[in-house]
């Protein structure tokens, strides 16, 4: 576990030790966020894009091959690095959604007569439990999509990530057609994504952690058949 | 003696290339060359060493221990110099430091700091921005600050200026006054061999051609120059790389058997060079024929 912990150390030093690239995504996301709309904090979410794209490009293999770890421990770091970037990311993201909401900072930029505070003024009034959820939502459906990615890079080559991005998507794309088109021809029920919209804030919070420990489970999953691949192959 | 690394019967096959057999062994105290041409396997044996490629039979014990089953306890104790550096470029020495120093247990941030100061690099500069012999001394001082008793380096001379070849081997030569400590040197700069290196390997088309001292290698063998028409047929099939030219012949020639060649044949010692070249003249199967005479 040492090791792993290290490891998500040294990546996370890999991708910003120069410049912290992420300071300016935070600095816009709490700027966006507080002085115009909550829902703007979501522009976090990049903040993930850049602390873990560039890990690629900026590590050299042969510094695993260098370094005292063992090969699969790589592989299970760097999947947990990148929950870590999502879950550190999604913190930053509920906290300046509900202090936006909370302060209320828009009424000293924006004139409140303006279209867009009259556009965005429901969001002012969001309980914290839907602030919550959704950025867990959010961040949830991000870092699934990026621990995905990562894996499959990792198991078939970066060179083929944009084959992998076309493929994946388009097979998502045609099980939500098909499932549709079955639930139309009442060969599947239809789902009704109706729910309690009052948003109470313990269930919030449980729902949230939920989805939170089921993308940490998931980046266990990819971290585990990645590091079984990444262990029969020369570094 | 006892060896510090020691590698029986390695073999790795890859398409169109294959180690076979190797073995050779480096005692404690030591520097070893590790010489062959460029394809020769040396970074194959290396890339097995540090168990970077899966080797498909032979056993390689470094320190004692094995290098697949041991390899986390071997590289604690390792250094590695590559031909390129292999830290992130875009960090500096001192992000670089931060970075490493939780993976070994004898981390030693002022030796470290001592070793940036007197190899002259700057610690606020991105190690990319290095000039090449900046890059060799910053893994030589990642190496020495984890306090590893063995280097491996990695042809970490090529592309280096005299001056910088200069002063990685006076390091290397620092280095080896520890008697714990040992160096494996791969490099076809086979000066650089003959400057510092005890023992010699010569890796030749992925077969160890000579494993032993550097003294033992070149008073093995002589060169041999002279009319081909005075070779006895006796010497001639002993030759190695045999080359007729126009105007006399040129090969290596065993020189337990010098003895056996008349005195119009001019004999001189072997460079490690000359050797590589004869090896790789006998490879190329360069015998006197009429076809080949130039």
């Amino acid at each position: 576990m040492k090791e792993i912990l290290h490891l998500i150390r040294f990546d996370y030093l890999t991708v910003c030790g120069s410049v912290p690239v992420y300071l300016v995504c935070m600095a816009g996301a709490a700027a966006a966020g507080l002085f115009l709309t909550p829902i703007f904090a979501v522009y976090a979410v990049f903040i993930m894009f850049v602390l873990t794209v560039p890990l690629q490009k900026k590590t050299e293999q042969k510094v695993y091959g260098v370094l005292p770890v063992s090969r699969k421990n790589i592989a299970r770091a760097r999947l947990l690095y990148f929950w870590a970037v999502m879950f550190v990311t999604e913190l930053i993201t509920v906290a300046v959604g509900l202090l936006s909401v909370r302060l209320k900072l828009s009424r000293f930029v924006l004139p409140q007569d303006s279209q867009f505070v009259q556009m965005n003024a429901e969001s002012f009034d969001m309980p914290a439990g839907e602030i919550i959820l959704i950025g867990a939502v959010v961040f949830a459906a991000v870092g699934a999509f990026m621990l995905y990615m990562e894996m499959m890079g990792e198991i078939f080559g970066r060179e083929n990530e944009m084959k992998i991005l076309v493929i994946s998507l388009g097979v998502l794309i045609a099980l939500v057609f098909g499932f549709f088109a079955l639930s139309a021809n009442d060969i599947l029920p239809m789902l009704s994504f109706e729910g309690d919209s009052t948003y109470p804030l313990v269930p919030s919070l449980i729902k949230s952690v939920i989805w939170n420990l089921a993308v940490f489970v998931l980046a266990c999953i990819f971290g585990e058949i990645t590091a079984r691949v990444q262990s029969r192959r020369e570094l | 003696m006892e060896n510090i690394l020691e590698i029986k019967g390695l073999c790795k096959k890859y398409d169109g290339f294959a180690l076979r057999d190797v073995s050779f062994s480096l005692p404690r105290g030591y520097i070893m060359g590790f010489v062959g041409q460029n394809g020769s396997g040396k970074t194959t044996t290396i890339r097995s060493i540090l168990n970077m490629a899966q080797k498909d039979s032979g056993k390689i014990t470094v320190f004692g221990l094995d290098s697949v089953t041991d390899t986390i306890t071997i590289k604690e104790r390792l250094g590695v110099v590559f031909d390129s550096l292999y830290l992130a470029e875009h960090l500096n020495v001192k992000q670089i430091e931060r970075q490493l120093k939780p993976f070994y247990k004898d981390w030693d941030s002022a030796e470290f700091a001592r070793r940036i100061k007197e190899f002259d690099l700057p610690d606020n500069r991105p190690a990319g921005d290095f000039s090449k012999g900046m890059k060799m001394k910053l893994m030589i001082a990642v190496a020495l600050s984890h306090k590893a008793e063995l280097i491996i380096l990695d042809e970490p001379t090529s592309g280096l200026d005299p001056v910088a070849r200069d002063e990685l081997l006076d390091i290397l030569a620092e280095y080896i006054e520890d008697e714990n400590r040992g160096v494996l040197f791969s490099t076809h700069i086979t000066a650089d061999v003959e400057r510092i290196a005890d023992y010699v390997t010569i890796l030749h088309a992925g077969k160890v051609w000579f494993t032993g001292t550097k003294d033992a290698l070149t008073e093995r063998y002589v060169i041999i120059k002279g009319d081909a028409a005075e070779l006895p047929q006796s010497a001639r099939e002993k030759c190695i790389g045999f080359h007729n030219y126009r105007n006399g012949f040129e090969a290596m020639f065993p020189a337990e058997d010098a003895a056996l060649l008349p005195d119009v044949i001019d004999t001189e010692k072997a460079s490690i060079d000359e050797i590589l070249v004869y090896i790789a003249k006998e490879d190329k199967h360069e015998r006197d024929t009429a076809s080949d005479t130039v």
